[in-house]
């Protein structure tokens, strides 16, 4: 497993996927700076309203939303680049003809998937710090939260991770997998807006936040942990259908 | 049955309706470069997907290295060097970088990376990043990844797509030579020319099946040069030569024979000038290779 791990490491040299794992912090953490600089009147007023317990808490619960929708997209970018590199350099019959199993072939792709958006991740919280201590947020940083923030939507995108990750390495055209995300992602909206529809496992990226508004204000998100647990259980049976599939399925 | 390399049994790969490789049996000896001929589309590339492992077959046995593919194929990759149709290449990487992809997922030596370099003479240009290589220096990188891991058996699919004639020249010298360290190669091609000079048995399939198997010299020596004779009087001649026994396949305009020894042809011409005929032309008639792969497959598709 080491030695396609150390394989696949070198072919993502010089691809893309570093810019989709910097795009989604640097975006939402420039809307934030601006957000919280021009119209910091606006933002103070609003946290007062919503009973925010520190400016930290109305900082997560403002970039949530976009943070949501903006994770899964990358996600579905990601899964295409790591697939297409192989697609693109007609290198699936080659790989699959070395004696490699399919399967930790497939898993070294999820592996690598997973960690560059940790990466992505870890850039987002530290980020989010950094902000906080540059705007002179008065509370101590909630690093818990912060992080529960961060990570917990690694977990709450798994299912859709897996799903994608498998889409962009059973179809060539890269086109159809990136527009399939970007339509799940919507939908993910959609689904979360609506109180019977917000247990649609699609729906919860948009609502993975630590914290989100209720009728007293913003609180903690108590139903995080039923999202998560849900997710990974599902994450991982998609993830095994897709070993399952790549290793059956024919190579043309 | 150390020596048989490759075994297999009754292949066949139906796609739907289409059947695209036909109860094929097909085998390779230790040391043989063998010749796997046929037209485009004839199931070349599927049957040596399936001697990969790359695809199922909806039938048949495959034995490579006396074991059965299907239970040990990890065991018989590691065997097997490979180079399918187009050449793989990551064109964000450079020449080196692209075998020292191969090399840590095998887990082979690092000088070897240098050796197949050199090998393939891609040594100048392993700096370069790949999506910059002409095809020819492609497909070269292509058989320097087939060539790393020191293979017992290298499966070629049409190795020579897209070269010049030197870089021909060279890929051929270099399959020639492998037997020689124990090799065994399995070259596929479409163009009869190729697989000639350098094969030593030689396996044409048409239409998903095996129509000729055997040495290249068989298939030579089925195909013996005819003798042509021009002639004043077709129908008199042939009626005096059946005279005297001798039979012969004559057309409208001239007389052929299968027999193209000196004793035979003055045998032949004095008999006829003897009875008063004129002979205009004694000629003796070499079919090329391609006629005779011509001949294979359209006897075949007319069946």
């Amino acid at each position: 497993m080491k030695e396609i791990l150390r394989a696949d490491q070198l072919k993502l040299k010089r691809s893309s996927i570093l810019i989709i794992v910097l795009l989604i912090p640097i975006l939402i953490l420039t809307y934030e700076l601006v957000n919280f600089t021009y119209r910091a009147e606006l933002v103070d007023k609003q946290a007062e309203l919503f009973h925010a317990g520190s400016m930290w808490m109305y900082l997560l619960y403002d970039n949530s939303l976009l943070f949501g929708l903006g994770f899964p997209l990358a996600a579905t970018l990601a899964a295409s680049i790591i697939a297409n590199i192989e697609h693109q350099a007609d290198g699936w019959k080659q790989l699959l003809a070395f004696p490699v199993s399919r399967s930790k072939v497939y898993l070294s792709k999820f592996i690598w998937l997973t960690m560059s958006l940790l990466i992505s991740l870890t850039i987002f919280l530290i980020g989010m710090i950094l902000l906080g201590k540059a705007l002179e947020f008065e509370e101590s940083v909630p690093l818990g939260l912060l992080a529960g923030d961060s990570y917990g939507m690694l977990i709450a995108t798994l299912p859709f991770t897996a799903f994608q990750l498998w889409l962009s390495m059973t179809i060539k055209n890269q086109a159809f997998p990136i527009l399939i995300g970007a339509i799940c992602t919507i939908m993910g909206l959609f689904l979360a807006a609506v109180q019977m529809t917000r247990w649609f496992p699609l729906a919860y990226p948009i609502q993975s936040s630590t914290v989100i508004l209720q009728y007293e204000g913003i609180g903690y998100n108590t139903d995080l942990p039923v999202y998560l647990a849900i997710n990974l259980m599902l994450g991982i049976a998609l993830l095994c259908m897709g070993v399952i599939h790549f290793v059956k399925r024919d190579n043309q | 049955m150390d020596d048989q390399i490759v075994v297999t049994n009754d292949l066949t790969k139906k796609y739907k309706k289409h059947t695209s490789v036909e109860g094929l049996n097909l085998r390779i000896e230790r040391g043989q470069i063998y010749g796997f001929l046929g037209p485009n589309g004839a199931g070349k590339t599927t049957t040596i997907r399936m001697l990969l492992g790359l695809i199922q077959p909806t039938k048949g046995r495959i034995e490579l290295f006396g074991k059965s593919l299907k239970e040990n194929r990890l065991s018989i990759l590691e065997r097997i060097g490979s180079l399918v149709e187009s050449p793989t290449y990551y064109g964000n990487l450079t020449g080196r970088e692209n075998l020292e992809v191969v090399r840590r997922l095998r887990s082979l030596p690092e000088q070897r990376v240098d050796e197949v370099l050199s090998i393939v003479r891609l040594t100048k240009a392993a700096h370069r990043l790949t999506k910059e290589y002409s095809l020819g220096m492609k497909q070269r990188l292509g058989i320097a990844t087939a060539l790393l891991s020191r293979p017992d058996l290298l499966i070629l699919d049409e190795p020579t797509n897209g070269l010049d004639p030197s870089g021909i020249q060279e890929i051929r010298e270099l399959i020639k030579g492998l037997p020689q360290s124990g090799m065994s190669v399995l070259v596929s091609s479409h163009l009869l020319s190729e697989i000639d000079q350098m094969a030593t048995q030689v396996g044409v399939i048409h239409n998903g099946k095996m129509i000729f198997q055997d040495s290249i010299e068989q298939l030579r020596q089925r195909h013996k040069p005819l003798l042509k004779v021009g002639v004043s009087d077709v129908m008199e001649a042939k009626a005096i030569l059946q005279g005297k026994g001798i039979t012969t396949g004559g057309e409208k305009e001239f007389l052929w024979f299968d027999r193209t020894e000196p004793a035979f042809v003055s045998e032949i011409n004095s008999i006829l000038v003897q009875s008063g005929l004129s002979v205009y032309r004694l000629e003796e008639v070499k079919r090329s290779l391609e006629d005779i792969f011509l001949e294979l497959t359209s006897a075949e598709g007319s069946l």
